[in-house]
């Protein structure tokens, strides 16, 4: 059984944890130093999320964004989405075995890595906060 | 029988003689190559009082039937012997340029036995071997010797040498072409030391031939555009092995403080990007690997500069940075690039200051057995005094120069804070991230090690072979679950794949199971299955384990240390750990192993036509 129910529930939980990202003020600037342009391209449900940090400054979070051009564009499973910000995922592997699509330029995406580390336990305790500890596994 | 020259040099440097140990289409189709060969090789010569440092002890270097062709990542070779460090089966496995040149010269391997009165170098062409005298070399350091013999015999040779270390016996002393591609791990080096052999050198433009070329240019042309698109490969490329730094650090992949510590807030400032920042200049890369993972780094201010040159790859970089507290890319690069020109390995130099640092931490050692050194965490002008020692053995030089395992026999204590399995110090991949590597670094035939089966890769997620599902379906990577059929087929897949065709793991990558056997049937005009690799990769472990059996390793060696597999109090996997104990006796019913000795079952041996093993092990008149 999937995550998620639907793409209204899927975009509820991580729009509300993006949105948490964008104002902790100790995440935010590892974020946006990047000024990278991230598209999530979810199934299962569908959903697209875009991170606009182009400009340095802020992280801009939209949804099923078609204007915009990403720089880096992710497509998985909302299920994997969900593994990955527990951080019960290996990402190498996911990738090897396109579970995960990733396309960008990969100088940008190695910088970005470390700036994940801290958002795992965040998305933790964000679904707790939300009252969503059935889905901390 | 294509992709091989069908040809082994053996030379006696006792009674300096040469002659040909021809390559048979049944010992290749057997033993593939590379160490599996070598293993063949070191079994029919056996001689049950051999010593590491004994004439006798054959240095075998051998290459697999794809080197020198067009097959990407695979004109690497083998070097293999009795090991001076772990005293069982050692062997060790490098790219460069040597293996496809070798080949060029017309030869498959090389086999070195007896020991020469005077320092001398072997000088290999198509026509002709001679043993030529070395004096003039004796003493110089890696960089030194291969620019020294280039500027004697010209631009157009390839080069092997040891450096000081490997001359004065240091135990993991490694042997080295073009200043940066090193056979590093269990002492190579020092056995080629022992015999009075300060070089290779090897001349040769003669093409390998494939059996099969417009079938091996069909499969290249699917494969190649993958090296450009593979996000692995790619990443490699940007920011060498060091690029999985980071990751590593949020998966718990990487050892800090000798093992015992989570997690360290300044492990950031060795990650890729500052690597890029301060030390890198350029790529640089192997014959034939469009994958180009090696660096080129240069330091050119503050107490550690450095000349352009190789750069430290992520192994030394962990085993000089998070192993010791210490945070400063420079500084490993300034101990990396000593190791290269004096020749020794980085994993065992470093885990042996780690282990070191711990029993000073403990109150085991102090200054006074450290020539005065102040061996606290994180001090890098000690370090760096205790480095400079190994390869002459100055002072406490010597007891650095036996790795840790011996220095914890020759104190008596300190035991519990030792990274060794059957004395090879454990590369920098934690188990406790990663349970399957437990049983990796447990069978692993030449001791702890991430390379020679395929636990590592495959569980680490680089590697894919959908074709067999063992490699596949291996649970959670935090469970003992199906752990111990992963590392049975790992482990036979690996004795193929790495150690005898001979793959990068990292360039071969790319490929599945089916893409690798049609690429070795092609060169060779064999017509391997997959299940063919799979029996011939078991029949090459238990022979290395078998060797290492005929010089007493039992199942207690298999044990992995306390140090690695304890449960951590901080980081990403704290408070879990492997049972390594439920993992290996799955793992010995599996492989037929009496699980008292380790020993395999004679029966299993015969099946595998181990016929010479078995009588050695189980007949005692022999």
């Amino acid at each position: 059984m999937a995550v998620f129910n639907d793409s209204e529930e899927l975009k509820n939980v991580l729009v509300g944890f993006f949105n948490k990202l964008a104002s902790d003020e100790t995440i935010a600037p590892n974020f946006v130093k990047s000024k990278l342009v991230i598209r999530f391209n979810y199934r299962e449900p569908d959903l697209s999320l875009t991170l606009d940090m182009s400009n340095g400054k802020d992280l801009v979070i939209t949804v099923n964004d078609k204007e915009k051009v990403p720089e880096v564009d992710m497509d998985m499973k909302a299920d994997i989405a969900h593994k990955f910000w527990l951080g019960k995922l290996n990402l190498t592997m996911a990738i090897t075995r396109r579970q995960m699509v990733v396309r960008g330029p990969v100088p940008k995406i190695l910088v970005f890595l470390p700036a994940l580390k801290p958002t795992y336990q965040i998305y933790k305790d964000y679904l707790k906060e939300i009252g969503r500890e059935d889905l901390i596994k | 029988m294509k992709g091989y020259k069908g040809k082994i040099i053996h030379v006696n440097l006792t009674n300096r003689e040469v002659h040909y140990v021809p390559l048979s289409e049944e010992l290749a189709k057997k033993y593939i190559g590379g160490s599996g060969i070598a293993a063949k090789i070191f079994i029919d010569n056996y001689k049950p009082d051999l010593i590491p440092f004994s004439p006798d002890n054959p240095l075998i270097f051998m290459t697999g039937p794809l080197a020198g062709t067009k097959v990407p990542s695979t004109s690497r070779f083998t070097v293999s012997a009795l090991s001076p460090l772990t005293g069982i089966w050692g062997e060790s496995n490098s790219g460069g340029y040597f293996a496809a040149k070798l080949k060029f010269a017309g030869y498959d391997g090389i086999i070195v036995t007896g020991k020469s009165d005077t320092p001398v170098y072997l000088y290999i062409t198509p026509d002709r071997i001679e043993i030529r005298n070395a004096s003039n070399y004796w003493g110089m350091d890696t960089y030194k010797t291969e620019d020294a013999l280039k500027e004697t015999l010209g631009k157009n040779v390839e080069i092997l040498t040891i450096g000081p270390a490997g001359e004065n016996l240091v135990l993991y002393a490694s042997i080295v072409n073009r200043k940066g591609h090193l056979s590093g791990r269990t002492g190579m080096g020092a056995v080629m030391g022992s015999k009075n052999l300060k070089a290779i050198v090897v001349e040769g433009e003669r093409p390998v031939e494939v059996a099969d070329s417009e079938r091996l240019n069909e499969i290249l042309k699917e494969i190649l555009p993958r090296y450009q698109e593979n996000i692995t490969v790619l990443a490699l490329r940007d920011s060498g092995t060091n690029s999985s730094f980071d990751l590593g650090i949020q998966m718990g992949d990487v050892p800090i403080k000798n093992w015992g510590l989570g997690k360290w807030d300044k492990a950031e400032h060795l990650g890729p990007s500052l690597y890029k920042e301060t030390i890198y200049r350029e790529i640089d890369t192997c014959y034939n690997c469009p994958v180009a993972c090696k660096r080129i780094i240069e330091v050119n201010d503050g107490p550690y500069s450095v000349e352009k040159g190789p750069g430290p790859e992520y192994e030394t970089v962990c085993a000089f940075g998070t192993m010791l507290l210490v945070d400063d890319l420079k500084f490993i690069s300034k101990v990396n690039d000593f190791a290269n020109r004096m020749g020794f390995d980085t994993i065992t130099a470093g885990s042996t200051i780690a282990f070191l640092m711990d029993l000073y931490d403990h109150g085991f050692i102090t200054k006074d057995d450290i020539d005065g050194v102040n061996l606290e965490w994180g001090n890098k002008e000690a370090v760096l005094e205790l480095v400079t020692k190994i390869p002459t053995k100055e002072g406490a030089g010597a007891l650095l120069a036996e790795g840790s395992e011996k220095i914890a026999e020759k104190l008596g204590k300190g035991k519990e804070f030792l990274t060794t399995v059957k004395g090879l110090e454990v590369p920098m991949h934690d188990p406790r991230g990663n349970f399957g590597l437990a049983i990796g670094y447990a069978t692993s035939v030449r001791g702890g090690c991430h390379v020679s089966s395929l636990v590592y890769p495959v569980t680490a997620g680089f590697a894919y072979f959908p074709e067999i599902p063992e490699l596949v379906d291996f649970g959670d990577p935090l469970s003992d679950e199906s752990k111990a059929v992963l590392a049975a087929k790992a482990n036979d897949f690996g004795m193929f794949f790495h150690d005898s065709a001979i793959w990068c793991i990292l360039g071969g990558s790319v490929l599945n199971a089916t893409e690798i056997v049609n690429i070795f049937n092609a060169v060779t005009g064999f017509d391997f299955t997959i299940d063919d690799i799979l029996e011939k990769g078991e029949r090459i472990w238990f022979l290395k384990r078998g060797i290492s059996h005929l010089f007493g390793m039992r199942a207690k060696d298999d044990k992995l240390p306390a140090k690695i597999i304890t449960p951590l109090n901080e980081g990403p996997t704290v408070g879990v750990a492997p049972n390594a104990d439920k993992q290996l006796k799955e793992f010995y019913k599996l492989r037929s192993i009496d699980s008292e000795t380790g020993l395999p079952k004679k029966e299993k041996l015969l099946s595998l036509g181990l016929t010479k093993l078995s009588d050695l092990l189980y007949n005692k008149n022999i």
